[in-house]
């Protein structure tokens, strides 16, 4: 019989809908730390990132029937599209109240050089001024190095419309960054 | 010479993610208490005793009604001085002769009239 750890997701998820926490507890363990980046890239705050993967792990929890076995059907894939709805509910929320998209609280790493750390966040600012959805694509297929096609899925979008979601995307970047072909060559 | 593509992957790589906050995995799973009908408690000394004491208790009003009902009906079935058929038969007969008496007194005095 196979240990907790050498079982898939999709045979944790038919234990947690017995209730079984270790199974559960498993897969928090195991998935925690890759739903927080993309909560994180995508709402850059970490508190709202940390509430988004607490909430989503917890609804599954409660309500484990949500997860509906079908052929083929990952649970990576129908998590993903969880976090990325709860991401977009809370943004639409905040947006309504107005309030900044920026993580006050982030800490400043005082190692980390000047030149560095005007670069890091001149990125981090491009990205945030990104549509929604753009940025989105990006992370999904850039950070969490998923194929188009499970992207597309995650989205709820054709392959071809993510394909021209991660193109406007990339070319926003790099006007925003002044990252052009020309400079390119003259290096 | 790099391309355009690759300066912009070289710096969306610079931006990290700060580490969640003291442990994220750990509260989670301790939020996720299993349901309460499904946790197990451990029966100790104290637990057993409850037991036995509730087991004890006087029954709820309801269940006492119906004790009580059941064994007046059980008493009443048993007891062999109550015939119910005969004071049946006999409150019977009473009423046919009240009847039996009103009919002639009613005939006396129609044909006295």
């Amino acid at each position: 019989m196979k240990s907790l750890e050498q079982q898939a997701d999709e045979e944790l998820m038919v234990l947690i809908k017995a209730y079984n926490h270790d199974a559960f507890s498993e897969l928090v363990r195991r998935h925690s730390d890759r739903f927080y980046s993309l909560s994180y890239r995508t709402l850059f705050n970490q508190s709202d990132a940390e509430d988004i993967v607490q909430e989503s792990f917890l609804k599954i929890w409660h309500k484990p029937e949500l997860w509906q076995e079908k052929r083929n059907a990952k649970f990576i894939t129908w998590f993903y599209r969880i976090i990325v709805n709860a991401c977009y509910d809370l943004n639409k929320k905040k947006s309504s109240q107005e309030l900044p998209l920026a993580d006050e609280d982030y800490p400043q790493d005082s190692e980390v050089d000047e030149v560095s750390q005007q670069r890091f966040s001149t990125v981090e600012s491009a990205l945030k001024q990104l549509p929604e959805r753009q940025r989105m694509a990006l992370n999904l297929c850039f950070y969490e190095g998923l194929s188009n096609n499970e992207a597309a899925e995650i989205m709820g979008l054709r392959l071809k419309a993510l394909q021209s979601l991660i193109m406007r995307g990339k070319t926003n970047l790099k006007a925003q960054l002044n990252i052009t072909e020309e400079r390119n060559h003259e290096k | 010479m790099k391309s355009s593509d690759d300066e912009l992957n070289q710096l969306l790589n610079e931006v990290k993610v700060p580490p969640a906050g003291s442990n994220l995995a750990e509260r989670i799973i301790m939020q996720a208490r299993p349901p309460s009908h499904l946790q197990t408690e451990s029966v100790n000394e104290g637990g057993f005793l409850k037991q036995i004491v509730a087991a004890l208790a006087f029954p709820k009003p309801g269940y006492a009604l119906a004790c009580s009902m059941l064994i007046g009906v059980l008493v009443g079935w048993q007891n062999p001085d109550v015939n119910t058929n005969a004071v049946q038969t006999i409150s019977a007969n009473e009423e046919l002769t009240s009847l039996f008496l009103a009919e002639i007194t009613f005939a006396e005095e129609f044909f006295d009239e």
